[in-house]
């Protein structure tokens, strides 16, 4: 059993725990839920050993356990698969599993290693082949790896940060049997989220943080959606997005026969075509890896077609670069935050990001106009700390996502290319920010791997399977069935 | 947060007084008094500050280019190489078109220097660019194609035919800058208000902006439609064009020639590399540790004349520096994550 006792650690003058106090019993699936910045990443740091809290006391098996390092946790049974993957690109599955393991001096034995790992991998239904390389892996696939690296060490009590952030449906389903199995196994899982739905799913115990603070441990059968919802945000829930305007006729974008190489050499896109209406939300559904970071980056300039043509309001911007598509009205909410902030600049600065030209008068940055601006945005996308100078690195996840969400909002764009803008984010903020995509009059194109989001904000859906559109739905005439059978390719009414 | 900004502050101290300590055990070992040899510098420094100025200028210069370029996730190894092409470029206007006019002289001769040390910058900063070429080995092959561009032409086509060693005829007087005091000429000022206008360049315009957000994040800077290619060429130019005015002190207010050995022999780009290191890349703090590193040489050449300390003890102290921030600003200013 693993027990909080009063813990507490600030950041600077922000308390991140603030008296947390509950306890998660051996062999059980314990979640724990908030908001972003209830301080559940912080409270599983100081229990790995990341960083120590100020006061306060972890008790295991109702003695005092001192962790002071990674090391001491891993010796103590904890393990944790971290948000950001520490994996060596270069190598493989196999050896990154037995990466710093102890009992490795100078020889490897490849064989034993891959055969312990093969045993793990079937006991716990975690497919992915030994000698695989990294870097040739999906993220699924590395997720898996990093469960396999903690269960080779032989941990029994596992921090899962945020897993299904980046995972497809189809594997956040196989992630929910490697739990349900680890749990049969008799480990104790603590599984950190903010998907309500994922914790009805899976989850035994359900701790609620909020503002620093436990708020409460409930057994996940006594609790509703609604009251777990509320006892999260503290107050109740907002209402669903409203769409502000219906689509109209005219084309806002239109790919004709894309076809684009991808990552790895291979066909990314093989002839993709799609159009998107003016002011219309069109969902783009698919199983992750199918070409949509590729459809994404083209349509942002980053990457040329080989063939086909991208038109902008009619007009022709197929091999323009990404300074001009911008000027013309379009904005893109990036897959990866980091490739949509500067961790090391300020708040304030991140939120100017792309719009440097339109806040300088003759190359001079106008700093009062940013810093108004910047404060305004703050105080509209309730980003916190409440402090535009603050470093974009100390911001939680869900907070610079804001960042990036306002910024990209803030020049009113004609066209969004929106794609998973509320990973990471917190169900207030996420609410929060499907009201700020649907209030205007713009053009949407949504590519999430949540279906949820796709189907409750799109007016079409489009369905991407192997690089090209496989199936378009209209929102009314939908059903989860045939999206699904769709996304796995399973379907033969392609569109023309 | 603020303990973690406080120790970055205090980093760059605490450096600089391990390399001392352990400089200190050097001149113990070759068997001087350390605190005799520090007080000889500390003295030297200050009675001979002209000169300490002097150095100083120059250094400056250097140190600005490779911060700026550092901001832009750029190391520029090539100051000394822009150094010696931009006094080189100066010496050559000036003598060609000594006729004119010191008014008119003066602009067009400074024009050539930053525009030949922008060239020398924009090489490694366009195969950067465009071909993904790294800088550093790029610039310092450009140092050596500098040294041989500089040695030949004052060898042989700019040589003063009644000179016996290779260095160019006097240069025109009415570009010899007036001497302050003691030694110490108005390029100093010129030096403090560039450090200004770098400052004002870095964090107050918008190409500045851009040119950090390329320095921290191409892939973001990308996305946000800045021309990093563009970005980076432009940085190199900028920097290259800075460096080259470095040399223009020992031009016009020191030798009155350019000399083939004096300009070859510099290490001023090198040093700028510890100066900037010291000022985290911070063109206003970069005065503070020119002046510093710059008294540090005058006192060393005190210090060998009085007690016979080596003068290459300033070399083995710098590299101490250099080593001892690199690895302190790391352990005590943490990582930055």
């Amino acid at each position: 059993m693993i027990e909080f006792r009063n813990i507490c650690k600030r950041f600077g003058s922000t308390p991140a725990n603030d008296g947390v106090s509950f306890s998660i019993k051996d062999g059980e699936i314990h979640a724990v839920v908030g908001e972003n910045g209830a301080g559940k990443t912080t409270l599983m740091s100081i229990l790995y050993g990341l960083c120590r809290q100020d006061s306060g006391a972890i008790l295991i098996d109702g003695r005092e356990a001192r962790i002071h390092s990674p090391r001491d946790a891993i010796a103590m049974g904890i393990g944790m698969v971290q948000q950001h993957f520490a994996l060596v690109k270069r190598f493989t599955v196999a050896e990154n599993i037995i990466l710093g393991q102890e009992g490795v001096r100078f020889c490897i034995n490849r064989r034993r290693a891959n055969e312990r790992i093969a045993g793990l991998s079937r006991s716990f239904g975690l497919s992915v082949s030994p000698e695989a390389r990294i870097e040739d892996l999906s993220v699924g696939e590395q997720q898996r790896v990093e469960l396999l690296k903690v269960l080779y060490r032989g941990a029994d009590m596992i921090i899962l940060d945020e897993p299904t952030a980046v995972l497809t449906p189809q594997e956040i389903e196989a992630l929910y049997a490697t739990m349900e199995r680890m749990r049969e196994s008799g480990k104790t899982i603590i599984f950190i989220t903010h998907k309500l739905r994922e914790v009805f799913r899976v989850a035994d115990t359900i701790t609620v943080m909020r503002n620093g603070r436990s708020v409460a441990t409930v057994a996940a059968e006594d609790l509703t959606p609604q009251r777990l919802g509320e006892l999260i945000i503290g107050r109740e829930l907002p209402a669903s997005a409203e769409r502000g305007c219906e689509p109209g006729c005219g084309d806002a974008l239109v790919l004709e026969n894309l076809v684009v190489s991808g990552h790895r050499g291979d066909r990314a896109l093989r002839g993709l075509s799609l159009s998107l209406r003016e002011n219309e939300v069109l969902g783009i559904a698919g199983v992750e890896g199918n070409g949509q970071r590729e459809l994404v980056e083209v349509l942002c300039g980053l990457r040329k077609p080989e063939s086909g043509t991208v038109l902008l309001f009619g007009r022709d911007v197929t091999r323009e670069p990404p300074w001009l598509l911008r000027s013309e009205g379009m904005a893109h909410i990036p897959e990866e935050r980091r490739n949509g902030m500067v961790t090391e600049f300020t708040v304030c600065e991140n939120l100017v990001l792309g719009y440097q030209t339109d806040f300088s008068r003759a190359g001079v940055l106008r700093l009062n106009s940013i810093r108004e601006r910047a404060l305004e945005l703050v105080k509209e996308y309730d980003i916190r700390p409440e402090d535009i100078n603050a470093g974009m690195g100390d911001l939680s996840g869900g907070n610079q996502q804001k960042v990036v969400v306002a910024r990209e909002l803030m020049k009113d764009p004609r066209i969004l290319i929106a794609n998973q803008p509320t990973r990471g984010l917190d169900i207030g903020a996420t609410a929060f920010v499907h009201q700020k995509l649907l209030e205007r009059k713009r053009s949407v194109l949504l590519i999430s791997s949540d279906l949820d989001e796709i189907l409750e904000l799109s007016d079409r859906i489009a369905v991407i399977f192997e690089g090209r559109i496989v199936r378009e739905f209209r929102r009314d005439e939908v059903t989860l069935e045939a999206l699904g059978l769709a996304m796995m390719g399973g379907d033969d009414h392609a569109v023309e | 947060m603020t303990t973690r900004s406080n120790r970055k502050i205090l980093a760059p101290f605490v450096s600089l007084l391990i390399a001392f300590i352990i400089g200190g055990v050097v001149i113990a070992l070759i068997g001087k008094n350390p605190v005799e040899a520090y007080v000889a510098i500390f003295r030297g420094a200050f009675t001979d500050w002209g000169f300490t100025l002097f150095q100083a200028t120059s250094l400056i210069f250097s140190a600005l280019a490779v911060a700026i370029a550092f901001h832009c996730g750029l190391f520029n190894i090539g100051a000394n190489g822009q150094l010696m092409m931009g006094a080189l470029a100066a010496a050559y206007v000036s003598l060609r078109f000594a006729g004119l006019p010191g008014v008119i002289l003066l602009p067009t001769v400074v024009f050539a220097a930053i525009c030949v040390g922008a060239l020398w910058g924009f090489v490694p900063g366009a195969l950067k660019a465009t071909r993904g070429t790294n800088e550093v080995v790029v610039t310092i092959m450009m140092n050596y194609i500098a040294i041989s561009v500089v040695s030949y032409a004052l060898t042989y086509s700019m040589k003063d035919p009644a000179s016996w060693i290779a260095q160019s005829a006097m240069l025109p007087e009415s570009l010899w800058l007036p001497s302050i005091t003691l030694g110490a000429d108005p390029m100093i000022v010129v030096a403090v208000i560039m450090s200004v206008l770098s400052y004002v360049f870095l964090w107050r315009t918008r190409m500045g902006y851009e040119l950090r957000a390329v320095g921290f994040n191409q892939m973001a800077s990308s996305y946000a439609g800045i021309k990093v290619r563009r970005a980076i060429a432009l940085t190199m130019c900028i920097s290259g064009a800075i460096a080259a005015l470095s040399y223009y002190n020992y031009l016009f207010a020191y030798q009155y020639r350019a000399v083939s050995d004096v300009i070859v022999g510099t290490n001023v780009g090198f040093d700028a590399i510890t100066a900037a290191l010291l000022a985290r890349n911070n063109p206003l703090l970069v005065i503070v540790s020119s002046l510093f590193l710059a008294a540090l040489y005058s006192g060393g050449l005190t210090a060998q004349f009085e007690l016979g300390v080596p003068s290459s003890f300033y070399l083995f102290l710098e590299g101490v520096i250099i080593f001892s921030v690199v690895m302190f600003s790391t352990v005590l200013g943490g990582k930055d994550d």
